[in-house]
């Protein structure tokens, strides 16, 4: 996002929050977040794919609030205006074909017909289809779906071939398809929205969910690019939530704290930091490392600057999102590092994977180490392919799925051994291990290859000069 | 609700922290600080499901939802009460 955008999101938010009105201001929510989506989507080489992609996710939603209608008419009755208005601004993005406004979309949007037809036979379809199923099955199904969209999109061998598909329906040359034509943005965010409120209402958690809550809840404009992934419930209980004095002051302290972080510290980080590019060219170790550390360092201020803004953002309106970070860097053990990193991305895995399956080894006879082995590693390897699946994002899940079973096994191991060692110096030594630890396992992440990640491994102790 | 209190502060300090003298204020925050980690809220749960019949889902053990005793027993306190 360009500081305009920031500065435009601020402005909007500050709008939204000087709206009383509860519809209104609903009514602007979801406006502004499905225009900032639409215009926040980068063009891709594919015709009309930036406009074709916001839309499929706010069909997704669609989908899914259809789905979780245990009775589809009074649904239906209940959210017409919020339909109405989901539908038109789709309608209206797509309309802006025929009118002067630039730099809504990136590129020039498809023919108002072909949009106005795919939406009535795709709602008219799915409506038909999921009135025919239980609501279990559909919920099942739709939760299927959604798993099986986010693997295309992260595998890029699947993702190649849905490039090769859509070119071919746009009468492009699919010989130039990559993986990265279908840079969707947010989608991994939505999804993960999406799936827990199915997930939710499937455990009989959730009951029911408005459109009008839906909508703000999966694209709410300050979370599009990262985050946080809010909890649904605590959501939409604070979108009435009006803003105090306080909220402002601290909304916009937040904002400033998010900008001075992202571009003058992130990006001053980013001149020296590692890159796949770069890392064949620089020959010394000690240049290597610094390198190495200016990512780890750039990549927190980057995410955790955005997060601030996004965070601050909607604070003026009233809205507090989930903490995402809480000085990770500062940490003395890999465990506390993964309650303080990405924190509402880890629980939501320690929600839906980690929990459910500790209970159960819990209350099985399965040997301590492997109760302890198995979550870990399982919930570290998924939160490394849900950045993409690929075998680097594998290895890096491994690599913190083991320091943690490690740090764990050493926690029980100290806890009746007490140590001479003073807590200043035993703390000094557990933050360079931990910091030193995640810098490291950040190779795997950035680098593209397993091999290209070997090769930094091995430059950084001086082998393979 | 002080009983509620008096009982989880006892079992985080003796079971989960294996430190007996540890005293747990009802505002210390459990989750934020590092204090207890994921395994000792999972163990957290399985005992409060236990002791005082109520279930605590898996979505429910995060910081989100509560950080420390006072929280954590009122939501107890609540599910007992609809019961």
């Amino acid at each position: 996002m360009s500081i305009t955008q920031i500065l435009l999101l601020v402005f909007i938010a500050i709008l939204c929050g000087v709206v009383r009105h509860p519809r209104y201001r609903n009514t602007l929510l979801t406006l502004s977040s499905l225009l900032f989506y639409y215009h926040l989507q980068p063009a891709t080489p594919i015709r009309s794919l930036d406009f074709w992609l916001p839309t499929f996710a706010i069909l997704l939603g669609l989908l899914v609030w259809i789905a979780i209608q245990s009775n589809p008419r009074r649904g239906l009755q209940e959210n017409f205006s919020a339909l109405l208005i989901v539908l038109l601004s789709v309608i209206a993005i797509s309309a802006n074909r025929y009118l002067v406004m630039c730099c809504l979309t990136a590129t020039r949007p498809p023919q108002l017909g072909t949009v106005v037809l795919f939406l009535i036979v795709f709602l008219t379809l799915s409506t038909l289809i999921l009135s025919r199923l239980a609501l279990r099955i559909r919920l099942t199904a739709l939760i299927l779906i959604l798993v099986v969209i986010f693997i295309s999109l992260k595998t890029p061998e699947i993702s190649i071939l849905m490039s090769k598909f859509l070119r071919t329906l746009q009468a492009q040359d699919p010989r130039f398809s990559a993986a990265d034509d279908l840079a969707w943005l947010g989608i991994s965010y939505i999804l993960f929205r999406l799936l827990h409120i199915l997930l939710d209402i499937r455990a009989g958690r959730l009951q029911g969910a408005n459109l009008a809550e839906i909508i703000p809840y999966l694209f709410f404009f300050p979370t599009l690019l990262a985050g946080p992934i809010a909890r649904f419930p605590q959501f939409r209980e604070q979108l009435n939530a009006y803003p105090q004095t306080q909220d402002f002051i601290e909304g916009m302290r937040r904002v400033f704290v998010g900008l001075f972080r992202k571009f003058v510290l992130a990006d001053s980080f980013a001149l020296l930091a590692l890159s796949p590019q770069n890392a064949s060219q620089i020959l010394s170790p000690t240049y290597l490392w610094i390198a190495l550390f200016a990512y780890s360092l750039r990549i927190y201020f980057d995410f955790s600057g955005y997060t601030d803004i996004a965070i601050g953002s909607a604070r003026l309106m009233g809205i507090r999102l989930p903490e995402n970070f809480n000085a990770p860097y500062l940490k003395t053990s890999l465990i506390h590092f993964w309650n303080s990193w990405h924190i509402t991305l880890a629980d939501w895995f320690r929600a839906y994977v980690f929990n459910p399956l500790t209970r159960k080894l819990r209350s099985s006879p399965t040997p301590e180490w492997l109760t302890i082995l198995l979550p870990q590693l399982t919930t570290m390897l998924l939160i490394g392919l849900w950045h993409g699946i690929t075998s680097n994002f594998l290895v890096w899940g491994a690599w913190h799925g083991m320091g943690l079973f490690i740090n764990n096994r050493w926690n029980a191991w100290t806890r009746t051994r007490p140590t001479k060692i003073p807590l200043p110096i035993r703390n000094a030594l557990a933050w360079t291990l931990t910091f030193g630890y995640v810098t490291l396992g950040w190779v795997w992440f950035l680098m593209p290859t397993f091999g290209s990640s070997l090769a930094v491994f091995q430059k950084l102790f001086g082998y393979g000069l | 609700m002080k009983d509620i209190l008096d009982d989880l502060a006892n079992f985080i300090a003796k079971t989960i922290l294996q430190n007996p003298s540890r005293m747990i204020a009802p505002d210390e925050a459990l989750i934020s600080s590092g204090l207890l980690d994921s395994f000792h809220l999972v163990d957290l749960a399985l005992y409060i499901e236990e002791r005082f019949g109520v279930k605590i889902e898996d979505t429910e053990l995060n910081r989100q939802t509560f950080d420390n005793l006072e929280q954590l027993s009122a939501i107890i306190q609540s599910r007992r009460q609809g019961k």
